[in-house]
């Protein structure tokens, strides 16, 4: 009984401690095998050896699990990821005129576009994930104070990055 | 019983790739299901806008989910973008220089340290060639991708994918006060489902006070062990917009 207690908290802790979910669940599958064959390992009736079995494979299943979770990074979207550009495109015509956007608004907006790469260029706008609407809407108004605040909210979109609207 | 309604115009948007199975299986889905059901394949923004301003009464999503870097906090909705002929030959031509500019960098590299760095702490410290390894390691990769690009064929497409923009929701809220406006349901595929309206307000808006149905993709049993939700498309999925 002490020896599945025991197996059980070092678990319980061990699965706490996980980073993620997917791998915390991938390794709750492990430990719970580990105390299952724990728990079975001393029952040398038919019972006991299926449990015993039972609770090994699981435990297997669970180990192959929690490296591979760790191995591919426990995300399904890791694709569309991948795919997500590192640069952000300067803006066209045809991409504003897709998202409608008149041509009048598209001209001034790709303007002011150029004007901020030009600004920035050299001396990178750094976004921070910590970063909150404020430091962002004050990072692009120090480097470019003349964008307006629809451009403003636009590079913010674009970005992934919020601006009190 | 349910009666079915044959004057429902449901507008599909699959802002994914003509060469993605998903496309594939939205063909298969709706080919040849009437004139009630419009397809758009590597669909815009504008499409989307357009099927809103033609009264579509339900509108099938499947999208990207973007965030800029993992702990962004705004996650858009993307989609793909072909690139015009010049755009194309551009991006080609950068990278083309961008590799061959890395290639000379690394040759470079690796020639200094074979001939001036034999004597430094690096091989002192037995690390020396395990670094030069690794380098020559990375120049493969990179030549590899250098190739790629060089023989990248003429008639295949490139794409850039981009965010949606929120301008094309406030258009749709302005012609929500139009007389044929009959959106009633949005059925919307990407990952990250309930955080993708979070850079649109007026897209929210629009669905909490005209009450439009929203109804994700699949979730798939993975997420129950995966950090991230997704909602996937299945053909079981897509085939619901047709059972009315």
């Amino acid at each position: 009984m002490k020896k599945f207690i025991s197996t059980l908290l070092i678990a319980i802790t061990l699965t706490t401690a996980m980073p993620r979910r997917s791998e915390a669940m991938a390794f709750l599958s492990f430990a719970a095998g580990a105390v299952g064959t724990v728990w079975f390992s001393d029952d040398h009736t038919p019972g006991g050896r299926l449990g015993f079995w039972s609770s090994a494979a699981v435990m297997t299943a669970g180990f192959l699990a929690t490296v591979s979770c760790f191995w591919t990074g426990g995300g399904t979207c890791a694709l569309a990821k991948e795919e997500t550009p590192r640069n952000i495109p300067g803006l066209t015509p045809e991409y504003l005129a897709e998202n409608g956007y008149d041509g009048a608004t598209a001209a001034a907006l790709i303007a002011q576009d150029q004007t901020f790469i030009e600004s920035i260029r050299g001396n990178l706008l750094v976004v921070e994930p910590s970063d909150n609407s404020q430091t962002l809407g004050a990072g692009i108004r120090t480097k470019f104070p003349a964008a307006s605040e629809e451009y403003v909210q636009l590079l913010a979109v674009r970005l992934g990055v919020p601006v009190a609207q | 019983m349910k009666v079915r309604n044959f004057f429902l115009f449901v507008c599909v948007l699959n802002f994914e790739r003509q060469a993605h199975f998903y496309t594939q299986w939205v063909n298969e889905v709706f080919a040849n299901k009437g004139s009630q059901y419009r397809v758009y394949n590597e669909a815009t923004p504008a499409n989307w806008l357009e099927c809103i301003q033609q009264g579509a009464d339900e509108v099938v999503v499947i999208a990207h989910s973007l965030a800029i870097k993992d702990g962004g906090k705004v996650i858009s909705l993307g989609y793909y973008r072909q690139l015009e002929p010049p755009q194309r030959s551009e991006l080609l031509s950068k990278a083309h220089q961008y590799f061959s500019t890395e290639l000379e960098r690394m040759d470079q590299e690796i020639r200094d340290l074979e001939t001036s760095g034999r004597n430094s702490f690096e091989r002192h410290q037995n690390r020396y060639q395990d670094y030069i390894n690794s380098l020559k390691i990375q120049r493969r990769d990179l030549e590899a991708r250098f190739h790629r690009v060089e023989a990248f064929p003429e008639d295949k497409p490139l794409y850039e994918i981009s965010t949606i923009l929120p301008k094309i929701f406030q258009r749709m809220k302005e012609s929500s006060k139009a007389g044929n406006f009959k959106w009633k349901k949005l059925r919307i595929a990407a990952c990250n489902p309930d955080k993708v309206f979070e850079p649109y307000p007026e897209l929210r808006e629009l669905i909490q006070s005209h009450g439009i149905e929203v109804e994700y993709g699949v979730r798939p049993l993975l997420n129950y062990f995966s950090s991230e939700e997704t909602a996937i498309v299945t053909k079981g999925w897509l085939e619901k917009s047709l059972r009315r």
